[in-house]
């Protein structure tokens, strides 16, 4: 088995659990040399020890992706180590009301939008900023959602969030194409993932809904970005990579 | 190397397999290890197909198989074919097509036209819906891929047969996603833009063109899309089903 990620310098954001933490570990495995960031230090501290385990260990920046300055500080700290950057995936996001908008408060609406489409703004944009500035082409990922292809009934700053996330990747592809860094977006369906787990019934009432009857694993995403990161797919810019159970086909 | 899937025991059908996006999906499926059964309409391309995916140093079982989609017997033949050799199926490649220019649609020709669907629309319908069978019977899930065309979601002019064609090959896969999911049968359908493919690269000027308007300023190659197949066919993501898999350069996105 061959390393398809060996010596790519690549930044996770919310690599403390769920999605982000299988991605920083998969591509650490696939040889990926890993910045992992995340607001929750102790618990980004464990992702960092569980890739240290495996392997090369990364460098952990507890981030708060909605200030600029920290994601100032995010970039010249993998500056600082590897002097380099070739992959961004601007994975951190939150849910914090899954009722209707009607009963949604200003503020989680406020701090939704701060954190999944300001801080993956800010996220992208200081990553773009220096692909382009080192000139070798790269490849940015951000996750997205399958409610922003099909919404649910409750979640609507969520999904409007991540709708506009949506919007946001297909708008620089065509402004990064020519400086040869490829945008594309990560589409989960529901996940296996502990925010839901922890809602009793919740994933297994999902299940039932979906054409496969199953939902999918943050491991299987994690596999799907590391391909996205790697070499394989050149050509491969503005594309969604949906891994929905069917959700959005039916 | 990319290889990091093995499809190694795995055995699949792969049509269109003696040139363009085919025969590469065909030889980075063979140096995954899959067995395989190449089909086509010419055989001494599959042929040579076989012959350098076993000179490449393919491990699985390389078989050939003329086939003519547009005849539902000799899809039927194909499937015989493979399965006397193989003893079951995990998966197939619905890619076999045919792309032609069509004459401005004041000037439609009909027995053109027909000709696009009978090929592209009922020939992947032939291909899927008889793999589909197999797969069902056999009980133990699957995995199908078909070729669209970026052009299905960012139109050309003089092209209504090909793309009227793939749009169908579209709405066909995404309705036989939801049919085989309760069989754990995976349906997904590679989006290829432009690649350079002989046919394009028989055309002179025709892909720098193509490439100068694409966001990446390149064209797609066939073997990223052999890659793609092959990382696709294997078990790295068992929740895809449905997924339409855009490779061209951002062409569709763009303005």
């Amino acid at each position: 088995m061959s390393a398809p990620l060996a010596g790519k310098v690549v930044v996770v954001t919310g690599a403390e659990s769920g999605i982000g933490r299988a991605i920083a570990t998969v591509c650490a495995v696939q040889g990926a040399r890993l910045c992992i960031a995340g607001i929750d230090a102790e618990r980004l501290a464990e992702t960092e020890a569980l890739i240290a385990a495996g392997g090369e260990a990364p460098l952990a920046v507890p981030t708060d992706i909605t200030d600029p300055d920290a994601i100032d500080r995010l970039y010249a700290a993998i500056d600082a180590r590897h002097g380099r950057l070739d992959g961004v995936v601007a994975n951190a996001g939150i849910i914090l009301h899954s009722g209707p908008m009607h009963e949604t408060s200003l503020d989680d609406w406020d701090r939704t939008i701060a954190t999944n489409l300001r801080g993956t703004f800010l996220t992208l944009r200081a990553g773009a900023r220096y692909l382009v500035e080192q000139g070798e082409g790269g490849s940015l990922l951000a996750t997205g959602s399958s409610t922003a292809v099909r919404p649910a009934a409750g979640g609507a700053a969520y999904i409007a969030s991540k709708g506009a996330v949506h919007a946001l990747m297909r708008a620089v592809v065509s402004e990064l194409g020519p400086h040869g860094i490829r945008v594309n977006l990560i589409v989960p369906g529901q996940t296996a993932t502990p925010p839901l787990q922890r809602i009793p019934g919740f994933l297994e009432q999902a299940a039932a809904k979906l054409p496969l009857g199953r939902v999918a694993e943050p491991e299987e995403i994690a596999r799907l970005v590391a391909f996205a990161l790697s070499d394989a797919a050149p050509s491969m810019t503005g594309a969604l990579l949906t891994v929905d159970s069917g959700r959005t086909t039916s | 190397m990319q290889a990091v899937q093995s499809l190694a025991g795995k055995s699949f059908v792969i049509t269109g397999a003696g040139s363009g996006i085919g025969h590469a999906i065909a030889l980075a499926c063979a140096e995954a290890g899959a067995n395989l059964c190449l089909a086509g309409r010419n055989l001494s391309k599959l042929e040579d197909a076989a012959g350098r995916a076993r000179a490449d140093g393919a491990a699985g079982d390389i078989l050939v198989a003329a086939t003519d989609i547009a005849s539902t017997e000799s899809v039927a033949a194909m499937y015989a074919a493979a399965l006397d050799r193989f003893g079951t199926l995990d998966g197939l490649v619905a890619n076999a097509g045919v792309m032609a220019p069509s004459p401005p649609v004041q000037d439609f020709d009909e027995a053109a036209f027909r000709q696009a669907i009978d090929v592209n629309l009922l020939g992947t319908a032939r291909t899927v819906a008889q793999g589909a069978k197999i797969l069902v019977e056999q009980g133990r899930g699957g995995t199908i891929l078909a070729t669209g065309s970026s052009l299905v979601y960012r139109s050309g002019p003089f092209m209504s047969a090909y793309v009227t064609s793939k749009a169908a090959v579209h709405g066909f896969m995404n309705t036989v996603a939801l049919d085989l999911a309760p069989h754990r049968i995976r349906v997904n359908l590679l989006v290829p833009g432009t690649s350079s493919t002989p046919p394009l690269q028989a055309m002179e000027g025709f892909l720098e063109r193509a490439a100068a308007a694409t966001p990446l300023g390149e064209v797609v190659s066939p073997d990223e899309l052999g890659r793609f197949a092959v990382f696709l066919l294997g078990d790295a993501v068992p929740h895809m089903t449905g997924a339409a898999l855009v490779v061209d350069s951002g062409k569709s996105i763009a303005a």
